[in-house]
């Protein structure tokens, strides 16, 4: 579904990707960790297209499309999500009419049917019930005034109500506290689907205590430097970065950072 | 330029308005005004950003140019006329077509409160020759007095002691003729004490006509009272100059949501003299200005006894090569101690070519007064548009929805329902016919 090939990447000039290799499959669950500044969030802002993140070599496909070629827009309505690290605030637009455009927007690339106001509605309704976000959060501006934790279950809101094909989660468990990464949790759990791939970057176990993944992959400086299974990140949480590589200077246990 | 100078001279002589012959003390003394005043040029401070020599040389000063629709015409556009008004309004409707009163379009029966200057009682008309061009008594600049010295007729509405008006009153002006022509509007409101009234003033141009519109709005807003005036400048083709004044007395309340789409040239003057105490205004507006329009608002809050409030927030957007300028400025005079007084102005600007001239003023004598006052320039934010493309939503629409946002402040304020969904589906509409860079 996924394949990056040797992966050069560029954020102001300076190189923080140097040659990054991962296939993700359909019905994947894919953890990156990896300390601060090893390139987590670039790698997830590359595959989104965020403007300044440059890509100067390698491959992306994703779904045998050069995504490197496309827009973020049209990276979306192939079927990516990126659940943002920093949700932005966008006051003025509620997110009832944000969801309504977005949906649109997909469903029409995707030549599914558009929804009715009230099936559109009824959905809204009901995925906020799934994330405990009040329905009152709809007529809201999007993400204005949402507390840290709301901010992050309203994109794992959207992110059930786009359905998408791979979702990229951003450093989502960072900054909530037990209830909030059990709803998390409980999200991309629904979520889960043989014809549905997740890359879940994240510096903590945490998460993983709820979502089991099939990899695990350390990122350091800019390389995957080790891939296993589950039980990576339990040794990862045990013994910290700074055993995978000797010039990073990285605390023992990175809950103590 | 000489153009002009001619028919501005001539009109003081031969073209003077014989209607209405006791409004002849009013024409006067403006033609007397007139003799002094200069058209504005760009050394007029008021005026700097302007080109309005430029702007109004095709554009007749002139009055007498304006002509009433016959009824064949009238019946030939009536559809599309049905169509440009606000939707399910239940208001009395008054329908000016050129700035002349056409009865066909309005509603108005059993309205007890406006009236035609050229039907005004005896009583009536004393009471407008009393008002008319006092609510600022020692300025008058030359548009205002270029109406005035050439006023045939006005609306005047006039709201009894303690009256609660039932519905609001829907005052449309309609540009329409294939000739360029000028009309000038006068209106008069005085809210007699403790009285409440909403109005709604909606200029169009509903077959995109040129012409040039001349407005002079008084508002007397006695002791108490409570006015809420909404100003739809929807006339994108439509050259307009309006002086607006109001005079607030003790304890009252003016709230004015103004709405503008910029034209070739459109210039609003709005002056608020507090003039009794515990008044309060609060002024919102947003103005929208595109491919090579212009659009100048000038405000100034009179603070002239303590304790009174005046509030006052602007958005404005500007694409393309439009030029915008907003000018407020808050006057406190030595006696307004007390007195609270804001300003906000808020810009975003869509093209590297808009521009946007912005320039609070505060003018303190007081030294117990609490003011702020603030203005921005700003683009865009890539941050929110990254984040709804990263949706599926294309680069142009997320513009579109972000530019909505921006003035979606002001016109959410649009406190009824049926003038904010009209003025909310009119910009959606306005800006679906954009074309931004990376439209697809």
């Amino acid at each position: 579904m996924l394949n990056i090939k040797n992966l050069k990447a560029n954020v102001d000039g300076k190189e923080i990707l140097k040659g990054l290799n991962i296939d993700v499959k359909p019905g994947e669950v894919h953890a990156i960790m990896g300390p601060n500044g090893s390139g987590k969030s670039t790698l997830s802002n590359v595959l989104a297209g965020r403007d300044k993140y440059e890509a100067t070599a390698g491959t992306i496909t994703f779904g045998g499309k050069d995504l490197l070629a496309l827009e973020p827009e049209d990276r979306a309505r192939e079927g990516i999500f990126l659940a943002f690290q920093y949700p932005v605030e966008i006051p003025g637009v509620s997110n009832l009419e944000f969801l309504k455009t977005s949906l649109e927007c997909l469903h029409a690339y995707q030549n599914k049917p558009l929804l009715s106001a009230v099936e559109f509605l009824k959905l809204a309704r009901e995925k906020c019930k799934l994330v405990d976000l009040h329905t009152d959060f709809l007529k809201r501006g999007v993400n204005e005034g949402f507390s840290g934790g709301e901010k992050k279950r309203n994109e794992i809101m959207q992110m059930l109500m786009l359905e998408p094909k791979l979702c990229l989660l951003d450093e989502t468990d960072s900054g909530l506290d037990i209830d909030a990464l059990k709803v998390v949790a409980d999200g991309i759990n629904t979520l889960r689907s043989p014809d549905r791939a997740f890359i879940l970057i994240t510096h903590y176990q945490r998460l993983l205590d709820y979502v089991q993944p099939d990899f695990v992959h350390v990122l350091s400086d800019g390389q995957i430097v080790k891939s296993g299974g589950s039980e990576l990140a339990l040794e990862l949480e045990d013994k910290g970065y700074s055993w995978l590589e000797s010039g990073t200077e990285q605390s023992a246990n990175p809950l103590k950072v | 330029m000489n153009n002009l100078k001619l028919v501005t001279n001539d009109f003081s002589g031969a073209q003077r308005s014989q209607k209405n012959p006791w409004l002849q003390g009013i024409r006067d003394a403006a033609s007397e005004r007139l003799r002094v005043l200069q058209l504005p040029t760009r050394k007029t401070e008021d005026w700097k950003y302007l080109k309005l020599e430029k702007l109004l040389a095709n554009d007749q000063l002139d009055a007498q140019s304006m002509q009433e629709l016959d009824s064949k015409s009238l019946e030939d556009i009536d559809e599309l006329l049905e169509q440009s008004f606000i939707d399910g309004l239940d208001a009395y409707r008054l329908v000016f077509v050129n700035g002349v009163f056409v009865s066909q379009l309005s509603q108005h029966d059993s309205n007890p409160y406006s009236v035609l200057f050229s039907a005004a009682s005896k009583a009536q008309q004393q009471l407008i020759v009393d008002h008319l061009d006092t609510s600022h008594n020692y300025y008058h600049d030359y548009f205002s007095s270029l109406n005035s010295a050439q006023l045939e007729d006005g609306l005047l509405i006039n709201i009894p002691k303690d009256c609660v008006v039932d519905k609001p009153f829907y005052i449309v002006n309609l540009t329409i003729g294939e000739q360029p022509k000028t009309s000038m509007m006068r209106l008069l409101v005085i809210a007699e004490t403790g009285s409440t009234a909403t109005i709604i003033e909606h200029e169009d141009a509903p077959l995109k006509h040129t012409g040039m519109v001349n407005t002079v709005i008084e508002c007397f807003v006695n002791d108490h009272a409570y006015i809420t005036h909404s100003r739809l400048q929807l006339d994108e083709s439509v050259t307009s100059i309006c002086s607006h004044r109001v005079r607030q007395s003790a304890h009252s309340t003016y709230q004015q949501h103004q709405i503008s789409l910029a034209s070739k040239l459109k210039r609003n003057d709005l002056t608020v003299a507090l003039r009794g105490e515990y008044a309060s205004a609060d002024i919102r507006g947003s103005f929208y200005g595109r491919h090579q329009q212009s659009i100048d608002n000038h405000t100034c809050m009179e603070h002239i006894v303590p304790n009174c409030t005046s509030n006052e927030v602007f958005r404005g957007l500007v694409d393309n090569e439009a030029n915008a300028v907003f000018n407020g400025r808050i006057h406190i005079h030595p006696d307004a101690q007390k007195t609270l007084a804001e300003l906000s102005n808020k810009n975003l600007l869509l093209s590297d070519f808009a521009t946007i001239n912005t320039k609070p003023e505060l003018e303190i004598y007081a030294d117990d007064v609490r003011c702020s006052h603030g203005a921005t320039v700003g683009q865009i934010d890539n941050e929110a548009l990254f984040y709804l493309q990263s949706r599926g939503i294309p680069k142009a629409e997320a513009k579109r929805i972000l530019s909505l946002a921006f003035i979606a402040e002001i016109v959410n304020q649009l406190t009824d329902d049926n003038v904010r969904e009209f003025v909310s589906q009119r910009s959606s509409s306005l800006f679906t016919t954009l074309q931004p860079e990376g439209a697809k």
